[in-house]
């Protein structure tokens, strides 16, 4: 194809052509337009590319703001935070204030400017959103991830595997080929959250620079489980997954006969669940093999 | 409930309104925002003053009305003031030119240029042309509200269109070359 044949082509120039891929034309010109261009190869393929340049600029532009700066925003208008915010418990005005402007802020500088009381206001009252199983993915998530400072040297993978120990370390290159596009692995560790009873979390945080993933797994107490509180909402999985939302943050979990395992994030409800459904074969094959072993 | 202007009731009102009617394009302005200070943290302050500024004048906002439009207009604002207040110079603006240009040949994207790479070739063309192409083709304003938003005429933004689209396409030509590609194209 060559410059010869638009010579003849229905757009008359790039401007005529950008007002027919902005669709600012008259309905009887874009009409006219579609006509041609059903009949014209050259001119169906010039559009094509033109079209497509706009579908990777939307899709590479795309992001969510973070969590902390609709709570902030929300904040700034005023009032308590409520409905569509569900449950809301009595926590100390001064300290939610204070973790709306600052846990953006400490996430960002690395330092953590709450007492620990503030941090853990501001969790319950996050967490008091959700059922209590739902409580168990979220509320670490937030005291590990969301509020933890993290190194900003990139990890080697024998590192994390290190870190995560061996019970779990194969799992470390099954999570990185699941993460989102852009998002690598910063921390992989154990840890424990006081407020749940000293639960231990076997923990693994990605991150794209802006948004956090979490990758949870704990033990499953007596009695717990998803089908209790929830209707599964993906049963094309290993197990069935369930799902929780508040604010900006959204849970997905399964359960095993002793463990249970939460995605948690800030990316959008489709992505969050569809980030646990890429990493639920291997998590839950490398967690049954430790509940035999 | 009868709402009194001035009453607690009121303004919750008010405050349930604006939720209602301004939260849902957060997301939208923020993904501008980024793209238009190229720094997240300064992204995320355009943002959070342009909804309080926008809350601040929403008793003067008619419901039905655009509200997108008007809170991406009170966000070129925020975000021109800070650019005023970071640089101590004026930002050239280019030579502006009502394109006319003979149509030239497609040549399409490779697959394999990653999302990185196309946001570093839309940072590389300059803030005027970058604003229209924000607005018109991902965020898919008409010609008349991009104009209404930045405050200039609808045919400047039909110059600036084409200009910031063919700025682009170099640019991702450029983009490619770099990987030792030749001209981007097969």
């Amino acid at each position: 194809m060559n410059e010869n044949d638009f010579r003849t082509c229905c757009f008359r120039n790039e401007a005529d052509l950008d007002l027919y891929l902005s669709r600012s034309l008259s309905g009887e010109q874009l009409s006219g337009r579609e006509l041609h261009l059903s009949g014209c190869a050259p001119c169906r393929e010039l559009v094509a590319q033109r079209q497509a340049i706009r579908h990777r600029l939307r899709a590479a532009v795309d992001a969510n703001a973070p969590a902390g700066l609709e709570y902030r925003i929300r904040h700034s208008v005023g009032g308590s935070p409520r409905s569509g915010w569900r449950t809301w418990r009595l926590i100390p005005v001064a300290a939610v204030a204070l973790a709306a402007v600052l846990v953006p802020w400490s996430r960002q500088h690395g330092r953590l400017l709450f007492t620990a009381e503030e941090r853990a206001g501001y969790i319950d009252s996050i967490g008091s959103a959700v059922s209590p199983i739902m409580q168990v993915g979220l509320q670490q998530h937030m005291h590990c991830a969301v509020f933890r400072r993290h190194d900003e040297k990139p990890v080697t993978t024998e590192d994390l595997k290190r870190d995560l120990g061996p019970e779990y370390a194969e799992l470390i290159p099954a999570i990185q080929q699941s993460l989102p596009r852009n998002f690598r692995i910063i921390e992989a560790h154990v840890c424990t959250f006081r407020s749940l009873q000293g639960r231990a979390y076997t923990h693994v945080a990605a991150s794209d620079g802006t948004r956090l993933i979490s990758l949870l797994i704990t033990n499953r107490a007596a009695g717990q489980a998803f089908e209790n509180d929830f209707r599964s909402v993906a049963i094309d999985s290993p197990a069935p997954i369930y799902a929780a939302s508040v604010q900006r943050f959204n849970v997905a979990g399964f359960e095993t006969r002793h463990h249970l395992v939460y995605v948690v994030s800030d990316l959008s409800k489709e992505q969050n669940m569809a980030t646990m459904k890429a990493m639920a074969p291997a998590v839950a094959r490398v967690v049954r093999q430790v509940e035999i072993g | 409930m009868i709402a009194f202007p001035g009453s607690a009731d009121a303004e919750n009102t008010r405050r349930e309104s604006f939720n209602q009617e301004a939260m849902p394009h957060l997301n939208g302005l923020f993904r501008t925002a980024m793209r238009l200070t190229g720094d997240r943290t300064r992204a995320e302050d355009a943002v959070q003053e342009a909804f309080l500024q926008a809350w601040k004048s929403f008793d003067r906002f008619q419901s039905g009305t655009n509200c997108r439009a008007w809170l991406f207009r009170i966000l070129f604002h925020c975000v021109h003031h800070q650019r005023r207040k970071w640089f101590r110079f004026p930002v050239l603006k280019e030579t502006e030119e009502f394109l006319e240009a003979n149509l030239t040949a497609p040549e399409p994207i490779p697959d394999w240029l990653r999302d990185e790479d196309i946001l570093r070739a839309l940072d590389g063309i300059p803030p005027d042309y970058r604003s229209v192409v924000l607005l018109v083709d991902v965020e898919e304003f008409a010609y008349r509200d991009a104009a209404d938003i930045l405050k200039i005429p609808i045919g400047t933004v039909m110059s600036r269109l084409s200009r910031g689209r063919k700025l682009l396409r170099e640019q991702l030509k450029s983009v490619a070359a770099a990987y030792g590609i030749g001209g981007g194209t097969k």
